[in-house]
């Protein structure tokens, strides 16, 4: 069990609080409720760009990141589609310079020109960094299209296209924070050296004065469901060829989440799993093969990636990934099987709760998701996944029309 | 409440780190394990270190490919009814190889532990390296070794490595693909007996320690084995003497380039390191450094620079390094050195040194934060040869520096007509 309490401010900010006295440090997550999904289609990337300009400095304070070093502290951030993530880690004595400018910046960023002009060159040279400058770094550009066609899951968080970065405005970005960020769409959690009564003194000090403001309704289009499988041939410069497989999957609140989940564990978590043994080991047809969940909000994909051995060709490739899955329909997993991907989803979780990171941003996302108590069951719903809402699933997903296929043909 | 946005809450120093050596055992052969206690955590993770590395190699990659394929098989048990139970019971089993060491780490939760003890035995004392499934491996690496070697980073640091210790160090020393199709079992049987059962290895575990588990331990990894200790160093690495190198490895449609610029230095052992760590960290350790704030903050040629220190056992290198866009490349290198230089013209004062103190102070806490990051550190501070109270020492130094010790070390260490400098992919030639 992780202990935790909770509070709301005045102003709606939520802060979760997990006292964990060993640490002599603190982390402090702060979710705000924005992400590539609430980007407008003609303006893509925004969330992200604008995770950078977080880092510009903020009304009172003119420097975001030398305070924080001065005072010991260490932070970063991510975007993804549902939301855009800000941490820092701190001795628990300097807790409340990260709470000095994580409010100030909540308040209001420093909008320079300066500021914005340099942050778009560097998110330009990121993406090239990691979409044009590395081996298959463009299956997203290309997966995401492919897969969607409404839902705006359907560009990656770097943007559709790298020229509405190369266009934006000082008052769109503006506007942007206007309509997303504000203390009434944030998840604050402290975990580590902190209890309940100072995380409650400190976050009042500190951010009871940050306006509520009227966030932007969040209206998306549903996905509506595929009809036909879409296929995507590429050439590229790159060492061997890759087929890439996804398959539409439930919200991340259903139970056909879990059960998805454990699926992609099935077929490819750890040596043993069915993906690895028959393709790569046995048949020796990939030298490396991967099925795995986005995990997003909105329905989502379930995702199968393989590198191709030299020597297979992409039929017999495609044929083989999925005649395993039609084996999932017909020889039903059993209970060993299904107890091995369970336990091995326990010790990862341990491993990974063991940090206060990592306890921090999972607090703020399950209340983000609406039901902090998550963090204390998710073992649980993952537990009650039956052999039989495997068969279900698998019915469910793995059909020709729900699945879409990129071929990337080395050349 | 009314508060002063303007002014910033007093900051206390960071003055403990809280760094206590591990407890150690012996085991009644003379092999020794590191126990680092956290009662908190409902796991384990167990680390087996081998030391020797690539300096015991008669063949490059037969190292990394016997550790890595200790899993492939024992004489009872075949690699897929190995993989089966390590995962049936959740427990992960990782295989690392660097230049001076393998070693095998075993995660498991603490209520299956025993279970996964005992093959992990197996798989250290017994390990048979089929044919078929070594074959599998290497084809697989050799792929995964093409897609890597595709990248810019790849060719700019190795192409690095091989000016600062030379082709046939085992530091510089490159892998090629045909290495892969050079391998056979024998050359596994050998090392495994020879290297990873003939040295000296140790143990470091960490989490939830019990005695029972210790016994366990003691009693499957103390058996007195038959063999002779390792004389040590193979390769006579004879030090080469610093030069000052401009090398280009060519790359058509790259989109970026990559730069390493830097020279060999001295290990975690020599007087100056915590010094000369210092001194690195206000050039480009960290995201407020000189090169960070100067190349990506104010002029947005990169996504990140980084200067970074890599101690080996035997010796260390440092290097600066980048990816560009092209177009950018020549005067990103521009300023590279021009930082470099700066280190001498414009010496840090008394507010940049109290900064990098702080910081450096903090990450310090933060890297020594739980048990299994504590376990990381006594890794480092065991496969260099350098003593455990390290963290103490280091912290000592970096609280008592003064601007006359960073002026000596930046005389001594940071002369760019000294650096070697390599980038991959194309760098439009400018002006200079």
């Amino acid at each position: 069990m992780i202990p935790y309490s909770s509070f709301t401010l005045k102003n709606g900010l939520r802060v979760l609080v997990n006292p964990a006295p060993q640490t002599p440090l603190v982390a402090v997550n702060i979710l705000y409720g924005v992400g590539a999904r609430d980007e407008d289609p003609g303006m893509t990337g925004f969330a992200h760009l604008f995770e950078h300009l977080m880092f510009g400095g903020s009304r009172h304070i003119p420097e975001f990141d030398r305070p924080l070093q001065l005072a010991g502290g260490e932070n970063n951030a991510f975007t993804n589609n549902d939301f855009t993530n800000y941490y820092i880690t701190i001795p628990g004595e300097n807790l409340e310079t990260a709470l000095w400018l994580e409010s100030d910046r909540m308040l209001e960023p420093d909008f320079s020109q300066q500021t914005l002009n340099v942050q778009k060159q560097v998110v330009i040279e990121e993406y090239k960094q990691r979409y044009l400058n590395q081996p298959y770094g463009d299956v997203w550009l290309l997966l995401r299209p492919l897969a969607y066609k409404k839902h705006p899951y359907r560009w990656p968080t770097i943007g559709k296209d790298i020229s509405h970065i190369k266009q934006a405005t000082l008052a769109q970005v503006r506007d942007f924070f206007h309509s997303h960020y504000a203390p009434n769409n944030a998840f604050m959690a402290l975990s580590g050296n902190i209890t309940h009564e100072k995380a409650e003194t400190l976050a009042g000090k500190w951010f009871e004065d940050v306006p509520a403001r009227k966030i932007k309704n969040r209206n998306l289009p549903e996905e509506p469901p595929q009809q036909k499988k879409e296929t995507l041939h590429v050439e590229r410069k790159v060492p061997a060829n890759a087929i890439y497989m996804t398959f539409h999957m439930g919200p991340r609140l259903s139970g056909a989440f879990y059960t998805a989940d454990l699926i992609s564990d099935i077929l490819s978590n750890g040596k043993s799993s069915r993906l690895y043994q028959y393709l790569v080991q046995e048949l020796r047809l990939f030298s490396d093969i991967d099925a795995y969940i986005l995990g997003s909000i909105d329905p989502g994909l379930f995702v199968i990636s393989g590198t191709l051995m030299g020597g297979t060709s992409m039929e017999t490739a495609e044929q083989a990934i999925f005649d395993m899955l039609e084996q999932l329909k017909t020889d039903t997993v059993q209970e060993r099987e299904l107890a091995k991907v369970k336990n091995r989803l326990e010790s990862t979780w341990v491993f990974s709760m063991d940090s206060i990171l990592n306890k921090a941003m999972n607090l703020s996302y399950f209340d983000y998701l609406g039901d902090v108590s998550m963090i204390n069951t998710e073992m649980k719903r993952y537990h009650q996944v039956t052999p039989g809402d495997i068969l279900t699933e698998v019915q469910n997903i793995f059909t020709e029309e729900n699945m879409s296929v990129l071929y990337y043909h080395a050349v | 409440m009314n508060i002063h946005r303007e002014t910033a809450p007093p900051i206390l120093p960071v003055k403990d780190i809280h760094w206590i050596p591990p407890e150690e055992i012996r085991f009644s052969d003379g092999h020794k394990m590191y126990l680092i206690r956290d009662d908190a955590l409902d796991a384990i993770r167990l680390d087996i270190i081998f030391p020797g590395g690539v300096w015991d190699e008669h063949k490059p990659l037969v190292c990394r490919t016997t550790i890595d394929t200790l899993r492939e098989g024992t004489a009872s048990r075949d690699a897929a009814t190995i993989a089966e139970i390590f995962d049936y019971y959740g427990s992960y089993i990782m295989t690392y190889s660097t230049r001076d060491y393998a070693g095998i780490s075993l995660y498991s939760l603490t209520r299956y532990a025993h279970e996964v003890l005992e093959l992990l035995e197996d798989m250290v004392y017994n390990p048979v390296f089929p044919d078929k499934e070594i074959q599998t491996y290497l084809k697989k690496q050799q792929q995964s070794f093409l897609i890597e070697s595709e990248k810019v980073t790849y060719q700019s640091m190795s192409a690095f490595l091989e000016e600062v210790f030379g082709p046939s160090h085992p530091y510089g020393r490159r892998i090629v693909p045909t290495h892969y199709n050079e391998i056979i079992p024998e050359d596994l049987k050998a090392f495994h007996h020879e290297s990873l059962l003939g040295n000296n290895r140790y143990f470091i575990l960490a989490g939830h320690v019990t005695d029972p588990l210790i016994k366990d331990i003691q009693k499957r990894f103390g058996k007195a084995s038959s063999f002779m200790e390792s004389s040590g160093r193979r390769i006579d690495a004879s030090p080469i003497v610093p030069h000052a190198v401009k090398r280009h490895v060519l790359r058509d449609k790259a989109v970026q380039a990559a730069i390493t610029v830097g020279k060999k230095t001295i290990t975690r052992n020599h007087e100056d390191f915590a010094a000369f760590s210092f001194v690195n960290m206000i050039l480009g350790g960290y995201f407020g450094s000189r090169l960070m704030k100067n190349i990506r903050e104010e002029k947005g040629y990169t996504y990140g620079i980084y200067s970074v220190i890599q101690p080996l056992r035997y010796d260390a290198h440092f290097s600066i390094r980048t990816e560009t866009g092209t177009e950018v490349c020549r005067p990103a290198l521009e300023e590279i050195y021009r930082e470099i230089r700066r280190l001498k013209e414009q010496p840090p004062a008394e507010d940049e040194i109290n900064l990098v103190k702080n910081y450096l102070m903090g990450s310090l806490l933060q890297s020594l934060d739980g048990a299994l990051a504590r376990a990381d550190m006594i890794k480092r501070l065991t496969t260099t040869d350098t003593p455990l109270d390290f963290p103490k020492s280091f912290a000592k130094t970096i609280h008592t520096i003064t601007p006359e010790k960073i002026r000596i070390i930046t005389e001594k260490y940071f002369d760019p007509d000294t650096f070697i400098e390599v980038v991959a992919g194309s760098c439009v030639h400018g002006k200079k």
